[in-house]
């Protein structure tokens, strides 16, 4: 029988089954907004808090949704949570919003968010589902942050409002260009690769 | 600001100078899953050039038709999304009945295309350059193209690559990336044609 | 059996539809008056950057290019704040120019650009845009292109360099061609 409060959704976003390194989802915004730490640290809370939300609500809701509309109304909830966060952003962090562009709105589509519904929170209890939501939402906040640390370090010297090298560093550009962020991802996920010797695709 | 510019300078941006995989990072889900087969990425590019086009002008023609009339531009997104959801059904149903050999063709790519990320972003997008709706069209047609080409090209790439010496943690996804990561590169040597 | 449950499935999307609408219409309305403040904050940031002076704000037309006017608090009018566009290395760049009542410059500011990172990107910096100030028409051109151009271009950059010059100039051509607006003697 599934356990109440089972601590292993939890843990598993962190590693084993981290969204972007394992399991290969919601890549888009990762590479897109990897450039900056203090724009990661937003996505990261941003996308959580979308995840979460969403978990929690789907999971509760579970037992009422017939098979054949689950998936609209999965949309809705998730697009409503989206919403929210979009205007909540606008009102109090507009700068934020503004640095993610069009991958707030994206964050409907993202793999993981809907991947999350239909494979956990519709088959399991609120406290779990809200569980997994924050593993993941971790999990995938982690990865990102990692990233923006070593491609704005790299690429701008910076790490948001600290300068790392002197003023005469002469950035390594390229990490905050797009081909960077390619660059950077792959070697974390072979860095993964060869830590846990395995090696999975979406 | 885009939308100033010629149907042909609008098509070029879209395509290629902002490359929507290769530069916007919009719809990598579905670059790195599928990219193994030639076939299969062009059997996904057709499907989104279809879909793409189609959704971004029906998303544009809700919004400002309904939403915006109605003052109710904060269900943007739900609406979308939904919209979206709907005319692939819809499409599905269609292509279905009436060119079932297409729909053996594109297979389980077109449910799939629910969730590209690119479709929601170019209706999104269509809205915020603040296009008509011929710019509209012209820039669906130039993103879904871009999708295309990135990732038939990106498939020849992986095609050659999996017969080369890849170290094993590097193998399969990984040496992707940094195809990927040198692929992106080239395109961004399309920045200067602006200038042109 | 399949029917009853499509009818109850399309019920339940339904509900959840106007719940979600509902809900959203209260963020919207709740969020409404924040997101207005902000805009206006940030407009009146950018007019003030230019102008500390500024309290007052008056939106207005220069031929096609939108201005505002800034009085300050004994309503005198101290300046004239131009949005300007120009295609830059890597597309659409938006300038913002301050004109003084003299026809001066008090200041040029990027808002948006595609510049490359690192290089082109570099015209946005503070150490290139405040070259412009206080210059007259005949000296806003890129150093090696007339003998009283002031501007340095950023190295490796000249594209972007020669975009932003040659945008601020046009602006205070355009100006100029409103004699009266500005108050300013021809150079």
């Amino acid at each position: 029988m599934k356990k109440l409060v089972n601590w292993q959704s939890f843990t598993a976003g962190f590693w084993k089954e981290n969204p972007v390194l394992t399991l290969m989802l919601g890549l888009c915004p990762l590479l897109a907004i990897s450039g900056s730490v203090t724009d990661s640290i937003g996505m990261g809370a941003a996308f959580t808090f979308v995840l979460v939300g969403s978990n929690v609500i789907i999971a509760a809701i579970r037992r009422l949704v017939p098979n054949q509309v689950r998936i609209p109304v999965f949309i809705t909830i998730i697009a409503t949570f989206v919403t929210i966060t979009d205007y909540f952003l606008a009102a109090f962090l507009p700068g934020l919003k503004k640095n993610l562009g069009v991958f707030l709105p994206l964050i409907v589509v993202n793999c993981i968010v809907l991947g999350r519904a239909e494979a956990f929170a519709s088959r399991n209890n609120v406290i779990n589902s809200l569980l997994d939501g924050v593993g993941m939402g971790a999990g995938f906040t982690i990865v990102i942050v990692l990233m923006a640390v070593i491609r704005e370090g790299l690429g701008n010297g910076t790490l948001g409002p600290l300068r790392l090298f002197g003023s005469h560093y002469n950035p390594f550009l390229i990490m905050i260009l797009p081909p960077g962020a390619f660059l950077v991802l792959g070697f974390l996920i072979a860095l993964k690769n060869s830590l846990s010797e395995r090696g999975k695709k979406c | 600001m885009l939308n100033q510019l010629n149907p042909g300078l609008i098509f070029l941006s879209a395509f290629l100078v902002n490359n929507i995989l290769l530069i916007k990072f919009i719809a990598l889900c579905s670059f790195f899953g599928l990219s193994s087969s030639l076939s299969a990425s062009l059997g996904m590019g057709l499907a989104v050039v279809f879909v793409m086009v189609m959704s971004s002008s029906v998303s544009w023609a809700v919004y400002h038709f309904l939403l915006v009339p109605l003052h109710l531009e904060y269900l943007r997104t739900a609406t979308f999304i939904l919209t979206i959801a709907s005319l692939v059904q819809f499409e599905e149903i269609i292509i279905r009945k009436k060119a079932p050999t297409l729909y053996r063709a594109l297979g389980i790519y077109l449910p799939l295309i629910t969730t590209n990320c690119a479709i929601l972003a170019a209706a999104f997008l269509g809205i915020d350059y603040q296009f008509n709706f011929l710019q509209n069209v012209v820039y669906s047609v130039g993103v879904s193209g871009g999708y295309c080409l990135a990732i038939l090209l990106f498939a020849g790439l992986r095609e050659r690559v999996s017969s080369a010496p890849v170290p094993s943690s590097f193998q399969g996804v990984p040496i992707a990336f940094i195809t990927a990561s040198l692929m992106s590169l080239a395109f961004l040597g399309f920045k200067g044609l602006f200038k042109l | 059996m399949k029917k009853k449950e499509l009818i109850s499935g399309v019920i339940i999307l339904l509900v959840v539809a106007a719940l979600a609408g509902f809900l959203l219409a209260q963020v919207y309305a709740l969020t409404l008056p924040r997101i207005e403040e902000q805009k206006r904050l940030e407009a009146e940031g950018l007019y003030r950057a230019l102008f500390p002076e500024g309290v007052k704000f008056e939106p207005g037309r220069t031929g096609d290019l939108k201005t505002t006017a800034v009085f300050d608090h004994s309503g005198q009018k101290i300046g004239l704040v131009v949005e300007k566009r120009v295609t830059g290395y890597g597309g659409e760049m938006l300038l913002v120019v301050g004109v003084s009542p003299e026809g001066s410059i008090s200041g040029v500011k990027i808002l948006q650009h595609n510049e490359t990172p690192g290089l082109g990107a570099k015209v946005a910096r503070e150490d290139f845009l405040k070259q412009f100030q206080d210059l007259k028409y005949n000296e806003v051109y890129l150093k090696n292109t007339t003998p009283e151009g002031k501007i340095d271009a950023i190295s490796g950059a000249t594209i972007s360099s020669r975009a932003v010059t040659d945008g601020v100039r046009k602006v205070l051509e355009s100006v100029r061609n409103q004699p009266g607006k500005t108050g300013e003697e021809d150079l």
